[in-house]
C-alpha cells in the first residue's frame, strides 16, 4: 500500500479486504497493510470506523432480554411443561 | 486505526462465541441426563433466543410469543434425544428460523416496503416492522438511551432486504460463526460473507442517515 495520498485503486484493493479485516480473517501482514493505508486515507479509515461501530451496535443488541410481562409468561409455560414451579 | 488490533478484537469475539456454544452443549447434556435446573435454564434460553430473533427478523410481538412456544416444545423434545449437544445451537436457530417462516407465510397483506426473506434464498423465509425489548438489568435513564439506539438499530434492520437482515442478525447480533450461519440459512459460506459485508454497508448507511 502507498504511504502518501492513496489513490482510488489502492482504496478499492483495500476495501475488498475490509470484511475479512473486521472479522479478523486477515493475517498480520495484510492487517498491517490495511492499517498503514488508513493512516493516510481518511475516507477508508472513516469507513472502517463506522463499520466497526455498526457491528458494535449489533453486538449490544444481543444483550437484550425479555420484557417483564413476556418473561412471566415464558416462565409459566416452562412450569406447565415440566409440571412443577421453577426452581430458579 | 484501533488501539486494540482488529485481529485481537475478532479473536475475542470468536472466543466468546465458542464459549456460548460450549455453554449450550453443557446445558443440553445436563438437561438430557435429567438435571432439572439445566432443563429450566435451557428452556428459558431457547425462548429468549426465539423471542429476540423473531422480533428482529419478523417484527411481530404476537408472532414472537408463538415462536417462543414452538421453540419451547421442540427444545424439550429435542434435548432428551440429541445425539450431538454441540450442534444444539445451530439446531435451535434453524428451528426458530423455520417457525418464523411458517408464521410469515400465514400473514397476508405484507407491506410493500418489506423484502421477503425468501428473496435470493435457497430455502425461503420472511420479514417485518420494529419492536421493543427492554433490558431489565439497566437503570431507567440508561434504558432510555439504550432504547433510542436499539430502536434505531431495529428500524435500520427492518429496511434491509430479508436475506441480508437474517445474515447480519445471525452473525453480528447472535454471533454465530460463518459456517453456522451457512448451515442455518442454506447459503454457502462465501455467499454468507458477501451478503454480510453488503448488509453491514447498508446498515451503516441506514444508521448514518437517521
Amino acid at each position: 500500500m502507498n504511504t502518501s495520498a492513496p489513490r482510488p485503486a489502492a482504496c478499492q484493493q483495500m476495501l475488498a479486504g475490509i470484511a475479512h479485516y473486521l472479522d479478523g480473517e486477515l493475517d498480520a501482514v495484510a492487517c498491517a497493510e490495511v492499517e498503514r493505508h488508513c493512516e493516510t486515507c481518511v475516507s477508508c479509515a472513516a469507513l472502517i470506523d463506522s463499520l466497526r461501530l455498526t457491528v458494535g451496535l449489533c453486538r449490544q443488541a444481543a444483550a437484550l432480554t425479555l420484557p417483564d410481562d413476556v418473561r412471566v409468561r415464558a416462565r409459566a409455560r416452562v412450569e406447565r411443561l415440566l409440571g412443577t414451579p421453577l426452581t430458579e | 486505526m484501533p488501539a486494540v488490533p482488529e485481529s485481537a478484537t475478532a479473536a475475542a469475539s470468536a472466543a466468546a462465541a465458542a464459549r456460548t456454544k460450549a455453554e449450550y452443549a453443557s446445558l443440553v447434556t445436563a438437561a438430557a441426563t435429567g438435571e432439572r435446573g439445566a432443563m429450566e435454564r435451557l428452556l428459558m434460553r431457547a425462548q429468549e433466543v426465539a423471542y429476540r430473533f423473531s422480533l428482529l427478523v419478523c417484527g411481530h410481538p404476537e408472532d414472537a410469543e408463538d415462536v417462543m412456544q414452538d421453540a419451547l416444545l421442540k427444545t424439550y423434545e429435542h434435548a432428551s434425544r440429541i445425539a450431538d449437544p454441540s450442534a444444539f445451537r445451530t439446531w435451535l436457530y434453524t428451528t426458530v428460523r423455520n417457525a418464523c417462516l411458517m408464521k410469515r407465510r400465514r400473514h397476508v397483506g405484507e407491506p410493500a416496503n418489506f423484502d421477503s426473506i425468501e428473496q435470493g434464498n435457497d430455502r425461503g423465509e420472511s420479514s417485518e416492522g420494529p419492536v421493543q425489548v427492554v433490558d431489565r438489568s439497566t437503570p431507567v435513564d440508561e434504558q432510555m438511551i439504550q432504547h433510542s439506539s436499539d430502536e434505531r438499530l431495529r428500524t435500520a434492520l427492518q429496511s434491509l432486504p430479508g436475506p441480508h437482515r437474517m445474515i447480519v442478525i445471525l452473525r453480528d447480533i447472535e454471533e454465530l460463526s460463518t459456517r453456522e450461519v451457512a448451515e442455518i440459512t442454506g447459503y454457502s459460506e462465501a455467499n454468507v460473507k458477501t451478503r454480510l459485508h453488503r448488509a453491514r454497508l447498508m446498515l451503516r448507511r441506514r444508521l448514518e442517515a437517521r
